[in-house]
């Protein structure tokens, strides 16, 4: 005689697919002639008469229902032990939940490690709340991102000097912080000479200039490019200069920026007379000693012997007489370009650029790539503008390469100037890539002149990314004042 | 245990009230499903990796980092409200915060592609495949009377045996349709609201009210939208195949139901193209 079992069981579910499964494993068990696993709905009751079964009083459609008919009491009985194993399996979770969750945002993490430095990478407009999370939390802001409105840096900035915290950045690209580098960085020695950068590529010269002189460094700290704009205000630079003052091993302090607005570099001089370390300015300006000068002043300053700084001059002499022309110069740093414009305006007159020296000198965005352009330009590749969206050009040279084939098979183009940067963080052979274009237009009768910023210890191997650019036809240079000045000549020696 | 959370700004007013005991319709390692007062009646606490159901609360966990069923005491009560969920589980107190809100999904309104809904009928497995028969599929899509969709509805609702019936599932599907594709589904609508509460789960209630609302998972807006777009409707077709055991399959069915329909909706009839 058969068997029957009908439950309606309150509280208890499982998903479709289990319940399929579940219903069609015990249709299939020896002895089972008719199962419905399936939530009590109507309709699900409704198909228990045409399995010869009754529905159970008070079901409802958040029950589940099991109904079983069985041959004997014995296969219904292991049935029901079977819906009943299979329901209540679980998936055992590999990590457990005594493993500790992850923190999920800034401050949790900061909470959970102590309070420090944080370093934001993230798209500019993601960056504002994070950075605001770390300093609420307590720590020192490094804003590795570029592309943040203004307004944000000020906010961020004001609420950081009450709680007497920095903020490095936005667009901080480099900075040393206890024996650390961090973002784009060399491999240099500690040192006496601490700096406050408001340029990324500015302080990298500055700092592969040291090393080539043997002299290390106590910190790096950057404070973003528009620091000593007159909207900001130098407010990162007083609370990193305050920093640095503060620090028993350091020496000097160099500032070195962008060209900055006259009256927030004049309080910023102001101010640094009234600390006890000595600070030196390094300001990329006209009238102002460029990079290279400021680095030997320092050097100076410190009874150091300023050394001859390396350049790799070009190999095959053939065909460097260059025609009369146009000087393009592509860089990936911002201060670098800023440098070469300044030496070079004071050569040739007006320099056209995205980031001009005078708002009358800017470039259209169309003319950025467009090759044929007779005019001196300078391209900083790596400006907000040029890297929304895309890596920067340290990393990524795609785009420079583009314009640097373009220039070189323009008939106009007389000189090509650029940067390579070494060290960690940046493109890991960049000469191998540039070499390519660099030998074409050696082969068109263009020089090309190189700035090459690295230190010695720098992944890259320096002396061989030299090496490679001098053999494409390069000239090659340490020294970015240098090379500018060499491109220069170039052009007034056959004009 | 505490928990961050963002919650479908569609159940915030509920964790925003004051804390009331909730019951436990259903738990899974990525979903915890709750009956609470209000409207829909039903909060799901949803793992990043689950389905954004429209009466989601999110956590910023996968399953696998938290499985949710072992936070999980059945016999335990549990409190919504005051901006929490808050419970004794296996593991001790959970405690859910909600920090953030969302708005739900919700399908572009414009019409049917003729082309697109045949594509994803011709993609669709037989009705058979998910216990549906393809006559009652047809009288869904066909325009009819209020009478002619509550029968229809009445042999839909509660068809199939999970927390989510494959009847129900064609049902929000064709509800989402009538939204995206711009048609008025009083009477299916009217019916659902009516026989639901008491012939369907609770879970399975509160999502076709979503629907009626033109509230929905990803999943299905990327169907109904592909329905009346440029594109070629697969992609989105096989991304919702991967919603569930038969969930997907049926949702599809419903939106191509919906599409049927709202074609011949807008067919001038033979007396108006003559004239």
């Amino acid at each position: 005689m058969s068997a029957e079992h009908v439950e309606a069981r309150p509280g208890a579910y499982a998903d479709s697919v289990t319940l399929m499964r579940v219903s069609a494993d015990v249709r299939k068990a020896a002895g089972v002639e008719a199962a419905l696993i399936a939530m009590a709905t109507d309709l699900n009751l409704g198909l228990l008469p045409a399995m010869g079964l009754r529905a159970p009083p008070q079901a409802g459609p958040n029950d589940l229902l099991i109904a079983i008919r069985a041959s004997d009491r014995a296969a219904l009985a292991a049935a029901i032990g079977g819906v009943d194993a299979a329901l209540t399996a679980r998936p055992v979770s590999p990590a457990g939940l005594s493993a500790a969750l992850p923190p999920r945002t800034t401050s949790t993490a900061i909470r959970a490690a102590g309070p420090g430095l944080a370093l934001i990478s993230v798209p500019g407009g993601f960056a504002f709340p994070e950075a605001m999370d770390a300093l609420q939390a307590g720590c020192d802001v490094m804003i590795f991102s570029d592309n943040m409105p203004v307004e944000q840096e000020i906010v961020l900035k004001d609420l950081a000097a009450e709680r007497g915290l920095l903020v490095m950045g936005p667009d901080c690209g480099t900075a040393i912080v206890g024996g650390v580098g961090l973002g784009f960085s060399h491999t240099v020695a500690a040192g006496p000479i601490g700096l406050v950068s408001a340029s990324g590529t500015g302080a990298q010269q500055m700092l592969c200039l040291l090393d080539h002189a043997g002299v290390g460094v106590s910190a790096a700290l950057g404070v973003g490019g528009r620091d000593l704009s007159a909207e900001v205000g130098g407010r990162s630079a007083r609370a990193a200069l305050v920093a640095l003052d503060e620090d028993p091993g350091t020496e000097l302090i160099i500032v070195v920026s962008k060209p900055p607005a006259p009256g927030v570099a004049a309080e910023l001089r102001e101010f640094a007379a009234t600390l006890s370390t000595p600070v030196q300015f390094a300001l990329v300006a006209p009238g102002e000693p460029d990079l290279t000068a400021a680095t030997e002043e320092a050097l100076r300053a410190m009874a150091v012997p300023v050394p001859t700084w390396p350049q790799w001059p070009v190999i095959d002499h053939r065909g460097a007489a260059a025609a009369e022309g146009a000087l393009h110069g592509l860089f990936a740093g911002g201060t670098l370009c800023d440098e070469a414009m300044v030496i070079a305006s004071g050569w040739l007159g007006p320099i056209w650029s995205n980031i001009p020296l005078r708002p009358e000198w800017g470039l259209e965005p169309a003319d950025l790539l467009a090759a044929g352009d007779p005019r001196h330009t300078m391209i900083d590749f790596g400006d907000d503008e040029l890297t929304a969206g895309r890596a920067h050009p340290m990393i990524d040279q795609s785009l420079r390469l583009e314009r640097l084939a373009a220039a070189a098979q323009d008939p106009a183009t007389s000189v090509i100037l650029l940067d390579v940067v070494l060290g960690h963080g940046a493109h890991p052979d960049p000469a191998a890539e540039l070499s390519p274009a660099i030998a074409l237009a050696r082969a068109r009768k263009i020089a090309v002149v190189v700035t090459l910023i690295g230190a010695a210890s720098d992944p890259q191997h320096l002396t061989q990314q030299a090496s490679i650019l001098q053999a494409a036809g390069a000239h090659v240079f340490a020294s970015n004042a240098q090379a500018a000045r060499f491109a220069c000549q170039r052009l007034a020696s056959t004009s | 245990m505490r928990l961050a959370a963002a919650a479908s700004r569609v159940v915030a007013p509920v964790l925003a009230g004051p804390a009331r005991g909730a019951d436990w319709l259903g738990v899974t390692p990525c979903a915890l499903y709750l009956r609470t007062g209000g409207q829909p009646g039903v909060l799901a606490i949803l793992t990043y990796d689950a389905l954004r159901l429209p009466c989601g609360v999110r956590l910023p966990v996968s399953s696998t980092e938290v499985p949710l069923d072992r936070l999980v005491h059945r016999q335990q009560p549990c409190l919504v409200g005051d901006g929490a969920v808050v419970w004794n589980g296996q593991a001790g107190s959970v405690v859910i915060t909600v920090v953030r809100q969302w708005t739900p999904c919700r399908p572009p309104r414009r019409p049917a592609v003729a082309v697109n809904a045949h594509q994803v009928r011709d993609g669709l497995p037989a009705p058979a495949a998910i216990g549906l028969d393809r006559d009652l599929l047809a009288d869904l899509a066909r325009p009819g009377s209020d009478s002619g969709d509550r029968s229809v509805v009445d042999r839909l609702l509660g068809r199939g045996p999970g927390l989510t019936p494959s009847g129900d599932d064609v049902l929000a599907g064709f509800l989402i349709g009538a939204e995206a594709f711009g048609f008025v589904a009083g009477g299916v609508c009217r019916a659902v609201a009516d026989f639901a509460p008491a012939r369907t789960t609770t879970l399975s209630s509160g999502l076709l009210w979503h629907a009626s609302r033109g509230e929905c998972i990803d999943e299905v807006a990327a169907l109904a939208a592909a329905i009346s777009g440029r594109q070629s409707p697969g992609p989105a077709l096989r991304r919702l195949f991967a919603v569930g055991h038969t969930s997907g399959v049926a949702l599809a069915w419903g939106l191509q139901a919906a599409a049927v329909r709202a074609m011949a909706m807008n067919r001038p009839s033979r007396s108006g193209a003559a004239a």
